[in-house]
C-alpha cells in the first residue's frame, strides 16, 4: 500500500529564493490491521530557478513581490496550494534578522497552502543543508563522520553526521558576499563580522581592492573551515566567527561542499588572476570556492566528497527532511492541525505520576496561561495498565484548568493507549496525543493535517543553542 | 546484571542486550560492524571459532531455541484466567501432542461443550471476547492482563455490550467462528498465542470479524499480530483494537472487505 | 497386478497402486493427518514387498492424480522419452532400486528420460537413508546461469539476506557479512517481507549493483511471487538473473499457489527474452513435502509422491537451482528431526534422480521437535549425497520467515569437513578478496563484514554497498 504527498520546500535567503516541490512516497510495511507508514522514496519533482530575495528600499522583504514569484512557480509546476500537503518554509542566513522577516513567512504560508513554517535559525540552517547536500546518507555507509559546510552569501553552515544520525551543526561567518565590489575593482562592502579579517590584508571599504590581498582572505576562509576539520588551533579572532556558539564534534575526516559557492568548488572555474572573471557576481564567492577547492581537494588529509545538492541543498533540505512523521497509531482529529510553533514542555520523570504535577507547574508556568504548550516525554516507561491509566490521569487532572488542546507528544510507541485513557478520564476536552516524535526542552514544533494515519511533525530544535 | 555477577552467578545470556554484543575479534572497523548490526535483527558480528560458532553465540541460540519450545509444549498456566473469572471451555483435542499433530480437532467443540456455551454464556453481545492458548500459553500470560484492561475500558466508553469472556484451551485460531455462531456475536475477537520465533515465547495475535463465520472465508479476519512488549505494546495494541472494533461494527464488514 | 501379501501369519491388501504407495511411505505426521499412512510398522513394510513387485510401466500407467484432470500429470507423462521408458518399462521397483545402487552415472542418465514421478517417488520408498546418499553421489546435475552449479567437488549455498521489513540497509548487511564467510554462489537470494513491484525490483538493483562493484560471480534474485517478477520485468525495472516461484505437485494445489502450468510457460518465455543472466539455466524453484495437503491439493496420495511431481514440474523449465524447504511446513507434515531427515535425503535423492540440480533448505520451525543437531546431521548428510546446494543465514536464524535453517558457519563448515569448494570462479574471487587461502579455507580477516570497507577504502573512500 503506497500513497504519495507533495511536500513543498521554500528557501528565503539572504540574496536568493527558491522553491522546490519533493513527492513523498508514505509505504505501509505492515500486512496486519496496525499500519506502519514511513517514508520509503523522496524524489525532488520541481526545482525553481534561483530569484533574488526582493527587497524593499528599507532593507525589509517585499512581501508582494515574493508572493508573485510564488505563485508563478506554482503555476510553472502545475501545482495548486490544496496539492501540497506539506513541507517548510525557511528563512535563512541574514534575511531571517530582517524585521518583517516572521510576516512574510505567515504570509507565505497563507498564499503558498498551510503547510508548516519554520524560521530558521542558523543550526536548523545547518541540518537542513546537511541532508539536502546528502551528508546524512552518506555518513550511514562509510564508519567515519561526513561534514557538510553550505557556504552562502553570508554564512557558511556545518553539520555533522555519524551513521545518518546528526552529531554537531554549527554556523561561521564565512560567505562569498561578505565583500562586494564593484566594477572597477572598489570594495562596496564589507561585513562588519569580518572587519578585523579583512583589515589584516588591508581592505578597506570605498577604496580600491587589491586582488591578491581578496585571494589571500579567500585562502583564509578555507584554511580557518580546514583547521577546524582537523581539530587544528584557531586565533581569537578566528574563534569570534562562529555564530552564537562553537563546534562540539571532533575530527571530520570527510567533508562535502553545498550553497552558492559550492557551484565554484566543483563545477565552475574562475580565473583568479582576471579581474573581468572574478567579479562576475561582484563579491568574493568565486575567489572563495576556488580557495576551498584549493585547500581541499587531492588533500590527503581529507575525503573530498561530492554532494548531492550544490545551491539548492537547504531547500530540498526543507521540503524532503524537515518533517518527520509520527507513529501510525495515535489519538487525534483532523480539524484540530495545522498547530504553529508550539513551545515544548519536556515531563523527565513521566513514571512518577504523584510528582508530574509539580514538574509540570514549574516548566509550564514560564508561559502565559493562554499559550499553547505541547507535553513531551520519552515515553511512560515499562510499566503495565495500571501505571498508564495513573499516568493518564495526572495529564489529565495537571491540566485541567486550561483551555487549550491536551497535546502530549513521545517517543515510546503508546500514543494511542495514553490518548484512548486520556479521553475516558478527560471527557470533552480537546486531545492530540502522538508518538514516535522526540522532543527536547526548547523546541518548538509544528503539526500538521494527518496523512495516511500518521501526522506530519516538525520539530525545530534548538539544542545546539546552549 | 554485573551485581549478580559479584554475587556469584553466571552472567544471563537471555538479557536482550546479548544479542547486540560484537563478538569479532579484530574486526577492520567496529563501528561498521556495530552499525551493520544495529540495521537488522539477523545474528550478525558473531565471529568464529574456526568456522563454527563461538561457545556464547551457541548457547545463545540453545537458550532461544529452548525458551521457545518450552512456550510451545508446556500447557497454559490458567492461575490468571481463573483471577479474571473467564468461562473455560476445550476442543476435541486432549493433549499438546494432538493439538500439534491434529489441527482439524483443535478447531471444533464437542456437542456438549456447545450445548454448554449456549446455556451458560450471555446471548447476542456487541462484542464477544475469546482467549486462546495456541500455540504459546506464554503469550497469553504475559500480554492478557494489560490488553483486556485497555479493551474493556475503550467498549465501556463506546457503551457496547460484552459478552461473557471465554477461554478455551488446545485452540486454534477457527473456534471463534463456532463461538460467534453460537452465541450471536455481532463482533468477535480472539486473543491466540502465536508460533514462537526464536527468543520471543511472548508474542500474540489477535483476530477479529464481524459476525464470525465457519461458512466464511479466512480473510473474513482482521489480525493484528506481533503483541509483546518488544513489538507491539499489548496496551497500544488494545487501544487499536478498540480502534478497529468500531471500524467493523462501522462498516457492518471485516478482514479482505474492509479497506483498512 | 498383485496388491497383497501375507506377512507374519497376516495378509495384507491394498487399494490400488495409490494406497500402496502411501502405506509404504516412511512414517511422515502429514500422511496420517491425511489419514492415508501404514496403521503400524508391520502393514509398512507389506506395503513396500508389494510396491518392489511393482513394475515401472504400473507405475506410469497409473498416475496418483489422473492425466485427464491435471495439467502436472500431463506435463510430466508427455515428457517421458520412449526409448528410455521402453528400456526400464519391465523393471519391478525392487529391481529398478538395484540398478539404481549397482549402475555407473552414464547408465543411469540414459533411462532418465523414461522416468515419471510415481516411479522416482516409489524407488525412493525401498531406499535407505544411506541407499539415497549412496546413489544420490553418483548423479551429479549440472546447471549454467551465471555460473555452473552442480560440479563434482563443489557445495554451494544460497546467500539469504531476509529482513524484518526489507530495510535495504539491514539487507545488505547480511550480505556483506554472508560474502565474509565465502557464502552466495549459488544465489544472493531475499524472500521478500513486502512483494511489490517497487520493492522487489531496488532489492534487484541493490544485489546487481554489488555483484557488479565487487565482480562477484553469482546469481540474483528477489523470491517475490511469479507474477510480480514478470511485472518487473515487463516494465524493465530492474535486472533478473534468477526467476523464482514456489511449486506444488497437482493443479489443485498450484491454484493455491496462484499458477498453473500455463502461467509457468508464460513466465519462463517472458524470463527468456528478458533475464540479465548469462546462461541456459534461469528458473529457481522450492518445494517441500506437505504443501499440496495443505491446500486439499493431495488426492488421497501420500507426500512423498506428491513432491516427486514437483521435481517433474521443474524440469519442464530447466532450471538452474531447486530445493525443498524440508522442515518449513510444520509438525502435522513432519514432526519431528528424524521426519525431517528423512524427508530432506527423500527429497534430494529425487530431485537428481528425476535430473534437476538439487539444493536443500536443511530447516525446522520452533513447533516441530527438533533442534540444532537434527538439521546438523542432515546437512552433513547432503554435504556426503553431494547435494548441489544449502542456504546460508546469518547464525542460522531467519528473522523474517521465523524458521531456522544452515548457516554462514555450517556452510564453511560444511566445506572444511568435506574438502568441497563453492563454484570455481567464485572461490577464485574470494581468495582476491582475502577471505579464502589458497586451500580455498577461511582465512584470519573472514567472517568480518566491514572488511569491504577496508578493502574500499583504496578504491573509492568508504562505501561498501
Amino acid at each position: 500500500m503506497a500513497e504519495e504527498i507533495i511536500s513543498a520546500g521554500i528557501d528565503i535567503g539572504t540574496t536568493t529564493s527558491q522553491v522546490i516541490f519533493s513527492r513523498l512516497q508514505l509505504e505501509n510495511s505492515s500486512y496486519t490491521a496496525v499500519p506502519n507508514v514511513r517514508i520509503a522514496k523522496k524524489e525532488v519533482i520541481y526545482k525553481s530557478p534561483i530569484h533574488f530575495t526582493p527587497l524593499c528600499a528599507d532593507g525589509n522583504i517585499d512581501e508582494e513581490a515574493l508572493d508573485h514569484i510564488l505563485l508563478a512557480e506554482y503555476e510553472k509546476a502545475h501545482l495548486r496550494r490544496e496539492d501540497i500537503a506539506t513541507g517548510a518554509v525557511i528563512i535563512t542566513g541574514e534575511s531571517s534578522r530582517k524585521e518583517n522577516a516572521r510576516l512574510a513567512v505567515e504570509r507565505l504560508s497563507a498564499v503558498a497552502g498551510d503547510f508548516v513554517v519554520a524560521t530558521a535559525g542558523p543550526d536548523l540552517e545547518s541540518v537542513l543543508a546537511g541532508y539536502g547536500a546528502g551528508a546524512a546518507a552518506w555518513s550511514e555507509r562509510c564508519p567515519f563522520p561526513v561534514a557538510n559546510f553550505d557556504i552562502g552569501g553570508g554564512t557558511t553552515n556545518v553539520a555533522v553526521f555519524l551513521g545518518g544520525e546528526l552529531q554537531d551543526a554549527f554556523a561561521l561567518d564565512i560567505g562569498g558576499r561578505l565583500v562586494r565590489l564593484s566594477e572597477n575593482h572598489q570594495v562596496l562592502y564589507i561585513s562588519p563580522r569580518i572587519q578585523p579579517l579583512a583589515e589584516e590584508f588591508g581592505l578597506c571599504e570605498g577604496e580600491i581592492a587589491d586582488l591578491k590581498a581578496l585571494k589571500m582572505l579567500a585562502r583564509r576562509f578555507a584554511d580557518i573551515c580546514l583547521r577546524i576539520c582537523l581539530e587544528r588551533p584557531l586565533s581569537m579572532g578566528e574563534r569570534g566567527l562562529f555564530l552564537g556558539h562553537g563546534k562540539r564534534w571532533g575530527k571530520m575526516p570527510a567533508v562535502m561542499f553545498s550553497g552558492g559557492v559550492a557551484e565554484y568548488i566543483y563545477g565552475k572555474t574562475v580565473q583568479e588572476d582576471c579581474w573581468a572573471d572574478v567579479l562576475r557576481h561582484g563579491d568574493i564567492g568565486p575567489l572563495v570556492g576556488a580557495a576551498f577547492r584549493r585547500a581541499f581537494a587531492d588533500n590527503p588529509e581529507v575525503r573530498f566528497l561530492t554532494p548531492r545538492e550544490r545551491i539548492r541543498a537547504t531547500v530540498i533540505g526543507a521540503g524532503s527532511y524537515a518533517v518527520h512523521l509520527s507513529g501510525s497509531t495515535v489519538m487525534m482529529a483532523e480539524e484540530l492541525a495545522p498547530l504553529q510553533d508550539i513551545p515544548v514542555i519536556r515531563l523527565d520523570h513521566p513514571e512518577r505520576t504523584e510528582k508530574l504535577a509539580a514538574e509540570y507547574r514549574l516548566k509550564r508556568d514560564i508561559y502565559p496561561a493562554s499559550q499553547q504548550t505541547a507535553i513531551a516525554m520519552a515515553g511512560p516507561g515499562n510499566g503495565g495498565y495500571t501505571e498508564l491509566n495513573a499516568l493518564a490521569r495526572s495529564l489529565v487532572e495537571m491540566t485541567a484548568g486550561e483551555d487549550n488542546i491536551l497535546l502530549v507528544i513521545m517517543e515510546q510507541d503508546l500514543a494511542k493507549a495514553l490518548g484512548l485513557l486520556m479521553q475516558r478520564l478527560g471527557k470533552g476536552r480537546q486531545i492530540i496525543c502522538l508518538d514516535r516524535i522526540r522532543a527536547l526542552p526548547g523546541d518548538y514544533i509544528d503539526v500538521g493535517r494527518p496523512v495516511a494515519g500518521t501526522v506530519p511533525v516538525v520539530v525545530k530544535t534548538l539544542i545546539f543553542k546552549s | 546484571m554485573r551485581e549478580k555477577e559479584e554475587a556469584g552467578f553466571v552472567r544471563d545470556i537471555s538479557q536482550p542486550e546479548i544479542k547486540d554484543k560484537i563478538l569479532i575479534e579484530s574486526p577492520q572497523s567496529l563501528e561498521m560492524v556495530k552499525r551493520l548490526k544495529k540495521s537488522t535483527n539477523a545474528r550478525l558480528g558473531v565471529g568464529r571459532a574456526g568456522d563454527r560458532y563461538k561457545t556464547e553465540t551457541l548457547l545463545k541460540f540453545r537458550a532461544d531455541h529452548a525458551i521457545a519450545q518450552d512456550a510451545i509444549w508446556t500447557d497454559i498456566d490458567e492461575t490468571l484466567i481463573d483471577e479474571m473469572g473467564f468461562y473455560k471451555v476445550q476442543t476435541l483435542v486432549q493433549d499438546k501432542e494432538e493439538y500439534v499433530r491434529r489441527p482439524d480437532r483443535g478447531r471444533v467443540f464437542s456437542s456438549e461443550t456447545m450445548e454448554a456455551m449456549k446455556r451458560d454464556c450471555i446471548h447476542d453481545p456487541d462484542v464477544q471476547i475469546v482467549v486462546a492458548d495456541g500455540l504459546s500459553g506464554f503469550a497469553i500470560n504475559a500480554n492478557l492482563k494489560d490488553i483486556y484492561a485497555i479493551m474493556m475500558d475503550g467498549f465501556a466508553e463506546k457503551g457496547y455490550r460484552v459478552g461473557t469472556p471465554i477461554f478455551v484451551r488446545y485452540s486454534r485460531v477457527a473456534t471463534m467462528d463456532k463461538i460467534s455462531e453460537a452465541l450471536g456475536a455481532t463482533v468477535t475477537i480472539q486473543l491466540i498465542g502465536e508460533r514462537p520465533g526464536l527468543a520471543t515465547g511472548e508474542s500474540m495475535s489477535v483476530y477479529m470479524a464481524y459476525k464470525a463465520s465457519s461458512q466464511k472465508p479466512e480473510s473474513q479476519r482482521t489480525v493484528v499480530s506481533n503483541i509483546y512488549q518488544q513489538g507491539i505494546p499489548p496496551l497500544e495494541a488494545g487501544a487499536q483494537v478498540v480502534h478497529l472494533t468500531e471500524v467493523l461494527m462501522r462498516e457492518k464488514k471485516s478482514g479482505v472487505e474492509l479497506k483498512i | 497386478m498383485k496388491l497383497k501379501t501375507n506377512l507374519f501369519g497376516r495378509t495384507y491388501a491394498f487399494r490400488d497402486v495409490k494406497d500402496v504407495l502411501a502405506k509404504a511411505n516412511e512414517e511422515k505426521s502429514g500422511d496420517m493427518l491425511a489419514g492415508i499412512a501404514a496403521s503400524g510398522n508391520v502393514e509398512r513394510v507389506a506395503a513396500k514387498v508389494v510396491l518392489a513387485e511393482m513394475t515401472l510401466q504400473e507405475l506410469r500407467e497409473n498416475p496418483v492424480v489422473p492425466y485427464e484432470e491435471d495439467d502436472i500429470t500431463r506435463a510430466d507423462q508427455n515428457a517421458v522419452e520412449d526409448i528410455a521408458y521402453q528400456k526400464i518399462k519391465g523393471y519391478t521397483v525392487g529391481d529398478f532400486r538395484e540398478f539404481l545402487l549397482g549402475a555407473t552415472e552414464a547408465e543411469i542418465a540414459a533411462i532418465r528420460p523414461g522416468l515419471t514421478a510415481e516411479m522416482v517417488a516409489a524407488v525412493t520408498k525401498l531406499m535407505s537413508n544411506m541407499d539415497m546418499v549412496y546413489a544420490a553421489r553418483k548423479m551429479h546435475v549440472e546447471a549454467t546461469c551465471n555460473t555452473t552449479i552442480g560440479r563434482p567437488g563443489t557445495l554451494s549455498s544460497r546467500l539469504q539476506p531476509n529482513h524484518a521489513t526489507d530495510n535495504p540497509a539491514g539487507i545488505m548487511a547480511s550480505v556483506l557479512e554472508g560474502i565474509s564467510y565465502g557464502v552466495g554462489d549459488a544465489v544472493i537470494g531475499l524472500n521478500p517481507a513486502v512483494d511489490t513491484l517497487d520493492s522487489v525490483a531496488d532489492v534487484l538493483k541493490e544485489f546487481k549493483a554489488f555483484m557488479e562493484k565487487w565482480q562477484l560471480p553469482t546469481q540474483n534474485c528477489v523470491l517475490a511471487h511469479v507474477t510480480t517478477q514478470m511485472k518487473v520485468l515487463e516494465k524493465d525495472l530492474a535486472p533478473m538473473d534468477l526467476m523464482f516461484q514456489s511449486l506444488a505437485g497437482s493443479e489443485v494445489a498450484s491454484r493455491a499457489f496462484g499458477i498453473n502450468v500455463a502461467l509457468m510457460d508464460e513466465a519462463y518465455a517472458i524470463m527468456q527474452e528478458k533475464k540479465s543472466s548469462a546462461g541456459p539455466n534461469f528458473m529457481y524453484f522450492e518445494t517441500g513435502q506437505g504443501s499440496e495437503l495443505s491446500s486439499d491439493g493431495h488426492h488421497g496420495a501420500d507426500q512423498l509422491v506428491m513432491e516427486a511431481r514437483c521435481y517433474a514440474f521443474a524440469k519442464r523449465y530447466h532450471p538452474f537451482l531447486v530445493n525443498t524447504v524440508v522442515g518449513f511446513i510444520g509438525p502435522e507434515y513432519l514432526y519431528d528431526g528424524r521426519q525431517m531427515i528423512r524427508a530432506g535425503l527423500e527429497d534430494h535423492f529425487m530431485g537428481k534422480l528425476t535430473g534437476i540440480p538439487m539444493g536443500c533448505d536443511v530447516c525446522y520451525t520452533n513447533h516441530m521437535r527438533a533442534d540444532q543437531n537434527d538439521l546438523e546431521n542432515l546437512a552433513m548428510m547432503l554435504a556426503m549425497a553431494d547435494c548441489n546446494y544449502i542456504m546460508g543465514i546469518p547464525g542460522g536464524d531467519d528473522v523474517m520467515l521465523m524458521y531456522q535453517t544452515t548457516s554462514y558457519h555450517d556452510v564453511a563448515a560444511l566445506r572444511r569437513i568435506t574438502g568441497k569448494r563453492p563454484i570455481a570462479e567464485f572461490a577464485r574471487r574470494m581468495q582476491e578478496l582475502g577471505i579464502f587461502d589458497e586451500q580455498g579455507h577461511l582465512t584470519e580477516i573472514a567472517g568480518d563484514p566491514s572488511l569491504f570497507y577496508a578493502l574500499d577504502k583504496k578504491l573509492a573512500g568508504g562505501i561498501a554497498v
